[in-house]
């Protein structure tokens, strides 16, 4: 019991083999995964391949100035209010530009006045360009009505380059907190066009602690085809004076007559790829000067994919814009693995750009778990269900090794004697408590022949010994009153005696016929040549009786003791011998059968054997035929006889033969060759 | 001066008989009851030969220690052990106790006397030809064979084969039997009391094994089932 608990532990081991499994196989989806988003980096790349046209290139001279001169707009989800107030950005204000006086495009004071710097978002949506302007300025100085020159205070401006290739100036300027004014102006920034305001391009303006805040709205279709505009912030610091001190623009002053160019995210690129549709998946497509051009980003994961906080992006496009595709693995704290594929998308050999694509290993996690749930919740299942079995199977065979032994226990009584053979329980069962059970049969069976054979003795031994010993006392008592033939008595007395001697001697034969046989060498033997010698050797030695043998000469051998097989035929003769009737013969038959039997028969005519003594003759003491020897007869010879054929692997059989005139001794053992 | 035989015999009755018997054939006979006063009786006084029963009262194997004792003491010592059955005969020689000779039970007391004058006649005669070699007129010669029928020494091949004075017997009633004898007549020989059968193949199986000790080709004793035994060399 202590082994099988024992070895049941390691029955424990699977769910963690299970577990290992599961990690491996985690580990195997997780490089597939990188090797399908590897794949799908290639496949939008391979889409994206000799589309310069979307990538919109447009010539530049340099990549320095391409760099500088590029103002993002992030495609926005919802409208933003025109308030002033940068709550509407609030997910964008960590991508706010920052321009300061290394964009500082004009300086009357030449750093005497307290310098400016302003923070820029620009955003789109639904055809209009948003943008939020955070100036930091020490004195705030509103517009004074009073003034005809719109350069009299602190404003912002624009400039831009219609569809129709012509410039247009816009001044955004206030009196007060609110909304605020917007002029066209002319190329000095100092009077308006028209004199009207522009209502088409909303702004307000809102005081802050660092400055003021302007919240502005345009249509981008005022915007050319290359989206040119450029954004600066005049600072007027003496309220009296009125002059414009500084002014800070979106390009330095390096790159004057240029303007900035408004990067938004290709149209078609996010159509082009969102017809991909590579779900659950964050795709970014750059261009070569690492501009981000299109995001399909997952509403499931907060991706930073392509955010400028995004160092491995970075990484990744650098490498991939230098023609190389990798795939990068990154697992944060919550064991979630982040997998980025890039590849480089060409025009002609040309590298014009890169596609990154970005997807967590969550829905592999979630499968994981939900196997690892499964597998608990079969191993538990499973393990009930042997637990059940085994607990079913031991107890039913605790309940029948128990019967078994009360039935075997209760077999013999308390003195020892037997009360009966037969087990019964289990006893058509298959199994090995089966096979215990008729071995138990089989024993109590073989022992209560022996307890037979022992307790007959007494009875049939009282018998037999008081016959002689009458004689030796008869013969005393003549002698003693001296009466007749002193030496006839002495004789008589001899013959007693030696028929007491051949008692013991037949006993202690039959006693220890077990121990000898053990104690016998084996050899190989001629059991038909050694029968024709025997039969005509007792043809001598009862001349008053007739032997026939059919069967071979020779050729059949038999594995055994010789000595013990003659010993077995001097006990079949003499039995034989004892019952045939005058005059007849004794009929030795011997043949081979095709299962490898040595089949000898004896035959004698003689008396019949009563069928109810048929079974026990071979048991020991209890023949009660009166033989024609005058020796004493036990039936001794049959019991040493049927030993000795079942040591030899064989059988010994009695029967009355068909005929009703005789008896017959049938000898069957195992030949070696025929 | 008498010869002294000790009988180690735990049976009164029995030992009774064998002493008078003993003392009628004209021997000084020293009796013990078991094994411990016999070893004790040894120490004081070397008896020169000794019969032995085997099973000593609670001892059943009680014989075989005081023959142990007195190999011991010396080599040459004859006994003469009295078994109850054939069996023992194989246990005498499992324990390798030398070469003795075995009377079973029950004894004849004539022949138990015969044997014990033939032990005596062998023991002068082994000093004996130790002095010379003047017995050659008992000899009896058959092929590789040869018997001395007074020393009872037998050879075989110029080689010496040691038989017990009961396996002698059966060897020389063998070889006086050229078409064979039957186990009746092997019996007669050895003059045991009772026929059975078992005790002659046992002395035949140890005579075939000893003559195999010197000669691994030893086939010269041939078994006639339902018959006897011959001699075929």
């Amino acid at each position: 019991m202590q082994i099988i608990a024992f070895s049941s532990l390691f029955l424990l081991a699977l769910p963690w083999l299970g577990y290992r499994y599961m990690d491996e196989m985690k580990e195997f989806l997780v490089k597939g995964q990188g090797d399908a988003q590897l794949l799908a980096a290639q496949a939008i790349a391979s889409v994206l391949h000799n589309r310069s046209d979307l990538f919109d290139v447009s010539a530049v001279p340099s990549s320095a100035l391409v760099e500088e001169s590029s103002l993002y707009v992030y495609p926005l989800d919802a409208g933003i209010v025109v308030d002033g107030y940068g709550s509407d950005w609030e997910s964008l204000l960590s991508q706010k530009k920052q321009f300061g006086p290394e964009s500082l495009v004009y300086d009357r004071t030449a750093g005497a006045a307290s310098p400016i710097s302003f923070g820029l978002l620009l955003g789109e949506h639904n055809r209009y360009l948003y943008g939020l302007i955070s100036v930091t300025d020490r004195t705030v100085v509103y517009r004074h009505p009073g003034y005809a020159r719109l350069d009299s205070s602190d404003q912002a401006r624009i400039e831009l380059i219609n569809p129709q290739g012509e410039t247009r100036r816009y001044s955004i300027l206030a009196e007060a907190p609110g909304d605020a004014s917007v002029y066209q102006m002319d190329a000095d920034w100092a009077r308006p066009t028209t004199g009207k305001p522009i209502y088409a391009l909303h702004a307000v303006w809102q005081d802050k602690s660092h400055g003021y805040d302007i919240e502005f709205r345009l249509p981008i279709k005022w915007l050319n085809h290359d989206k040119q505009l450029m954004i600066s912030i005049a600072d007027v610091n003496s309220s009296t004076e009125r002059k414009v001190d500084a002014v800070v623009a979106t390009l330095s002053a390096d790159n004057t007559g240029y303007l900035n160019k408004l990067i938004t995210r290709s149209p078609e690129l996010d159509r082009i790829i969102k017809g991909l549709s590579y779900t659950n998946a964050t795709v970014c497509i750059v261009d070569q000067y690492r501009r981000v051009r299109a995001v399909l980003a997952n509403a499931a994961s907060q991706s930073e994919l392509c955010s400028l906080t995004d160092k491995v992006a970075a990484d990744m496009v650098a490498k991939a814009i230098a023609g190389e595709s990798n795939v990068h693995r990154t697992a944060d704290d919550t064991n979630e693995v982040l997998v980025i594929a890039s590849h480089p998308v060409y025009q002609g050999t040309e590298i014009i750009g890169a596609v990154l694509v970005e997807k967590n290993s969550r829905n592999i996690l979630a499968q994981q778990r939900s196997s690892l749930y499964k597998i608990i919740v079969a191993t538990a299942i499973v393990f009930t269900a042997a637990l059940i079995g085994l607990l079913l199977f031991s107890s039913l065979l605790a309940y029948r090794i128990r019967k078994l032994q009360r039935e075997v226990s209760g077999a013999i009584d308390p003195d020892g004697r037997l009360i009966t053979d037969v087990i019964a329980a289990s006893k058509y069962a298959g199994d090995e408590v089966g096979e215990l059970s008729r071995g138990f049969s089989l024993l109590l069976s073989q022992l209560k022949s022996y307890t037979g054979f022992l307790e007959s003795v007494p009875r049939t031994l009282r018998h037999e010994i008081l016959n002689p010993l009458n004689t030796i006392s008869m013969t005393l008592q003549k002698l003693s009153t001296a009466q007749g033939n002193d030496a006839k008595l002495v004789d008589s007395a001899r013959n007693a005696l030696r028929q007491l001697e051949l008692i013991v001697h037949s006993l202690t034969e039959a006693a220890h016929i077990e121990d000898a046989l053990a104690q016998d060498e084996k050899t190989s033997f001629d059991f038909a040549e050694l029968l024709t010698e025997y039969i005509s050797n007792i043809q001598l030695k009862h001349p008053h009786s007739v032997f026939t043998y059919s069967g071979p000469a020779s050729g059949i051998t038999l594995q055994g003791s010789d000595l013990r097989i003659t010993q077995m035929l001097d006990k079949l003769k003499d039995n034989a011998i004892d019952f045939a009737t005058a005059g007849t013969a004794i009929d030795f038959q011997l043949h081979v059968d095709n299962k490898q039997q040595t089949m000898l028969s004896i035959c004698n005519k003689g008396p019949l054997i009563p069928d109810e003594l048929i079974l026990h003759l071979c048991n020991g003491i209890s023949s009660s035929r009166q033989g024609t020897s005058g020796e004493p007869h036990l039936g001794i010879g049959l019991y040493v006889a049927s030993r000795i054929a079942k040591h030899h692997h064989g059988s010994l059989r009695i029967f009355n033969t068909d005929d009703k005139h005789g008896v017959c001794v049938l000898v069957q053992l195992p030949a070696l060759n025929a | 001066m008498k010869q002294i035989i000790a009988i180690v015999e735990d049976d009164a009755h029995q030992r009774q008989h064998y002493a008078e018997a003993l003392r009628g054939a004209d021997y000084e006979v020293i009796e013990y009851v078991d094994r411990q006063s016999a070893i004790d009786g040894f120490e004081a006084l070397m008896p020169d030969l000794a019969i032995l029963d085997i099973m000593l009262g609670e001892e059943v194997g009680g014989g075989f220690e005081v023959c142990r004792y007195l190999k011991q003491k010396d080599a040459q010592f004859p006994i003469i052990f009295l078994t109850s059955r054939g069996d023992e005969l194989d246990q005498i020689y499992g324990l390798q106790l030398g070469a003795w000779d075995y009377q079973t039970k029950p004894v004849s007391l004539d022949y138990l006397i015969t044997r014990i004058r033939s032990l005596f006649q062998i023991k002068r005669a082994t000093s004996a030809s130790t002095d010379s070699n003047s017995h050659s007129s008992n000899l009896l010669q058959l092929g590789d064979i040869t018997l001395n029928e007074s020393s009872m020494a037998v050879h075989w091949k110029k080689q010496p084969v040691n038989l017990t004075p009961t396996e002698y017997d059966i060897l020389h009633a063998l070889l006086n039997a050229p078409t064979g004898i039957s186990i009746e007549d092997l019996v007669k020989a050895t003059r045991q009391g009772v026929v059975e059968d078992n005790t002659i193949n046992t002395h035949i199986l140890h005579i075939r094994k000893k003559f195999k000790q010197v000669d691994t080709g030893f086939a010269c004793i041939k078994t006639r089932y339902g018959f006897g035994y011959s001699w075929v060399c």
